[in-house]
């Protein structure tokens, strides 16, 4: 698993595959070329995951999460907070680990706001949802690719008309990314994720610590306390967030893009970023997962709740373009 | 002096890294009860945690 991370953080960084800067660049610029990719990478999966999820239930699963009011309102506040931070929930891990100064510092409240959002999330998940949702076997899979020819389809038509094309670094990228995701649910039985590793980080550091867990139904759930006193090393999310975190780094050693200067950021766009990072970490959590693990994921086995969670966070995406500027995070 | 990537990139590795030695310190993993290498065909109910756990079974 880790070295299935190494390869999603070699590719990520090193291809310049990413989640929140494509959207940018689509809202600013309507340039579709990063969506397309992502589009491309989620269809591959999408071909074999979902078919393979149905044949092989409990071996493999979807990522399967219901939509409700906390969900909306976890994936609108994501997509705000990854544009203020301009990272995801991989490309917070990716950029830190090419030591990008704004990531390094929102990273440890990313895991936070995980580890909080958890612990929260009942009562959240109290306020009304649907069942979950999920699109499966062969019609689920044409369904899923259908709706996706039309998403990339209406972007065309959105799109600037002399960046109307997909490049072949994406294309490769989009390729890799599939084929890691694919590796990734046949390795450890479950799609590929973030945001739950690092409120496990957490979440260790406040056992271990003594720090009462009682209050939450979450981190006192008989699979939760047993991951806590399990080795990390035997939580799939961890070993693929740590494979992230070192593969950029190896990337961006090789290439020599370490002896960048850092940036000088105002204090408060620092504050900025810290609660941004933490608010995308507990939004995470409500929205059942970030970009990776609603959105990538989601769509790509089927749950329907990574349509609604690509949705709203498209929309929170805009107001997080608006105000990131204004935050002094633009330098 | 100018301050570099290269300061926070290692900074992140090591935060990481000490992250991971400390755990190890803490449960030393046992390879005995490791679950199949791979998942698919091994007969096996994958049950690591996801993002979209829900907090239904409790202990309390």
């Amino acid at each position: 698993m880790i070295a299935i991370g190494l390869g999603f953080g070699a590719t990520l960084e090193g291809l310049r595959f990413g989640f929140a800067g494509p959207w940018r660049a689509m809202i600013l610029r309507r340039d579709p070329s990063g969506i397309w990719a992502q589009l491309l990478a989620i269809g591959i999966v999408a071909l074999f995951a979902i078919p393979l999820i149905n044949n092989n239930s409990g071996e493999v699963n979807a990522a399967t999460a219901p939509i409700g009011y906390a969900m909306v309102l976890g994936a609108f506040v994501f997509g705000v907070a990854m544009q203020i931070v301009l990272g995801c929930g991989s490309g917070t891990l990716v950029n830190a680990g090419s030591g990008n100064l704004v990531s390094l510092v929102a990273l440890p409240f990313f895991a936070l706001g995980s580890f909080a959002g958890a612990f929260h999330l009942s009562w959240w998940t109290g306020l009304g949802a649907l069942p979950a949702q999920n699109l499966s076997g062969w019609e689920g899979t044409f369904a899923t690719l259908l709706i996706l020819s039309c998403v990339a389809a209406f972007l065309w038509w959105r799109a600037e008309p002399q960046l109307r094309r997909l490049p072949k670094r994406l294309m490769l990228a989009a390729v890799l990314v599939a084929l890691l995701a694919l590796f990734n649910l046949i390795v450890s039985g479950q799609p590929w994720g973030v945001v739950y590793g690092l409120g496990l980080w957490v979440a260790k550091g406040a056992y271990f610590s003594g720090i009462d867990l009682s209050a939450s139904v979450f981190w006192t759930a008989a699979g939760s306390l047993e991951r806590i006193q399990a080795s990390v090393l035997t939580d799939y999310t961890s070993l693929t967030n740590v494979g992230l975190i070192a593969g950029a780094f190896l990337v961006a050693f090789w290439r020599n893009g370490l002896s960048q200067p850092l940036p000088k950021v105002p204090m408060s766009g620092w504050v900025y970023a810290a609660a941004a990072g933490f608010l995308m970490g507990y939004a995470a959590r409500l929205a059942f997962g970030c970009n990776v693990g609603a959105f990538f994921s989601g769509i790509s086995t089927g749950s329907l709740h990574g349509w609604v969670w690509f949705a709203f966070a498209f929309m929170g995406s805009y107001l997080g373009i608006y105000l990131r500027p204004r935050l002094g995070l633009e330098v | 002096m100018t301050l570099t990537r290269y300061l926070t990139a290692s900074l992140a590795i090591a935060v990481v890294a000490s992250f991971l030695i400390f755990d190890l310190i803490m449960i030393p993993p046992n390879p005995y009860i490791a679950p199949s290498a791979i998942s698919l065909g091994s007969g096996e109910v994958a049950v690591g945690g996801f993002c979209g756990d829900l907090p239904v079974t409790t202990n309390k």
